[in-house]
């Protein structure tokens, strides 16, 4: 799977997560050569870019608000948060996973 | 390990009646009853025809909305007794009150580290009112929630006047689409053991993609392809940190790049993920990866691009691994 093939499902993620969060009419990402730019209202803007290979061990990608801040992301589930957060778009409904120490009858 | 079956349903749809037909039967011998009530005096207790001590009555309220300790202490104390042989039993059925959540219950019982010394969870059992169901579903949040959690669907009263069959089961459908449907005066209960792994197999509903009903939504996806491990995990805690409580229920047959012929079978309510395990075999020809989801409100296409995008990058990732592994040799 190539660098093109993850940006363009992270691409993908990206649109319909933003309507999940309710900022889907104001942020349409866009994909700019290696990037995702999210355009927000004001001329701001949140990128996103894949970090070089031989930092992938430490992380995969970058995440900048509109602030200048730049964020690393280890995952793609990283770069969600961090762009939620970059939105201000912060949900009660979120819950971290729990492990069950039960099993199933089998 | 004993399995624990969470009876459930609403106000008036027949659990009471159906556990007192199933107590007499010499199919459900050696099964202890939680019974749980809403209401000052215990009647559902009384009105079971039996004299087996190991019918639990808990204290007055919905048991959903009481601390689920109060579940794994009876279970404990269950345990306890069984132990110092004042009681035998090889099953247990928790039955609801009408109007209880399943999902705390199913908490307490994912949750309880001395309860899973000796407890598994066997599946959840709704009971629907063949007469009244459909009215029920439309007026009533918590017996649609009770319906979307559910394994196991039994329609109660289908030989009285005025029962609907098909229409229900189509209502039913668009709650719970993954849920096997059956005749309450088919079950012998016995079929409690092993519902989990039974849902699992079943195929997945023809109509692949979102259902809708009620804002109650289930969202099935299938991929052709195995997964890596890792991706699974990462999709699950993906799924509970943006859909949180808008999703009741996954389960999931899943076909593993790391183990082939085994699928891994996957059971989770709500952000609670039950420890997976893996068949021995495929049990049909079919070896596609099949999950599906039970929700309110649920984003019809993000799950399946949420997983879409998780697969690349663990495949990319693994790939880099790899070739960077063969350049240090």
């Amino acid at each position: 799977m190539d660098d093109t093939e993850v940006l363009s499902r992270l691409h993908m993620l990206l649109s319909s997560s933003l309507a999940l969060w309710g900022a889907g009419e104001e942020v349409v990402p866009t994909r700019e050569d290696d990037a995702l730019l999210l355009r927000l209202p004001g001329n701001a803007a949140i990128v996103v870019t894949s970090a070089p290979v031989e930092m992938r061990e430490i992380m995969r990608w970058s995440v900048t608000y509109p602030t200048g801040r730049i964020r690393r992301c280890s995952s793609i589930l990283g770069v969600l948060d961090a762009v939620r957060d970059a939105l201000g778009c912060h949900s009660d409904d979120a819950m971290g996973i729990r492990i069950g120490v039960t099993g199933v009858v089998s | 390990m004993t399995p624990v079956t969470l009876l459930t349903g609403f106000l008036g749809s027949g659990k009471t009646t159906l556990l007192s037909r199933l107590l007499r039967s010499p199919d459900f011998r050696d099964t202890a009853v939680i019974v749980n009530e809403f209401g000052a005096v215990s009647l559902d207790h009384d009105m079971m025809d039996t004299a087996d001590e190991t019918i639990v009555t808990l204290g007055n309220g919905c048991l959903c909305c009481q601390s689920s300790s109060d579940v794994a202490r009876t279970l404990a104390e269950l345990r306890r007794r069984r132990a110092a042989g004042e009681i035998a039993f090889r099953r247990v059925v928790i039955e609801t009150s009408g109007l209880a959540d399943p999902v705390p219950l199913l908490h307490a019982l994912g949750s309880d580290g001395v309860v899973a010394m000796d407890f598994v969870l066997a599946g959840v059992v709704t009971t629907v009112d063949a007469v009244a169901g459909m009215a029920t579903l439309d007026r009533y949040t918590e017996a649609r929630r009770q319906v979307a959690m559910a394994d196991v669907l039994l329609l109660t009263k289908l030989d009285l006047d005025g029962a609907m069959d098909a229409a229900l089961r189509e209502q039913l459908a668009g709650l719970n689409p993954s849920a096997i449907v059956m005749d309450a005066g088919a079950w012998r209960g016995a079929v409690a053991e092993g519902l989990l792994e039974a849902t699992a197999q079943r195929p997945l509903p023809l109509a692949l993609g979102a259902r809708h009903s009620h804002r109650y939504s289930t969202i099935s996806i299938l991929r052709d392809r195995p997964l890596p491990a890792l991706a699974v995990p990462l999709f699950l805690e993906g799924l509970a940190a943006h859909l949180g409580s808008r999703l009741l229920r996954l389960k999931g047959l899943i076909s593993l790049t790391e183990t082939p012929g085994r699928p891994m079978v996957i059971h989770a309510v709500q952000h609670m993920i039950h420890e997976p395990h893996w068949l021995p075999d495929w049990p049909s020809a079919d070896h596609r990866s099949r999950i599906v989801l039970i929700g309110h409100d649920l984003p019809a296409e993000w799950p399946e691009h949420l997983l879409d995008a998780i697969e690349a990058e663990t495949l990319s990732a693994t790939a880099e691994r790899a070739d960077r592994m063969s350049l240090a040799l």
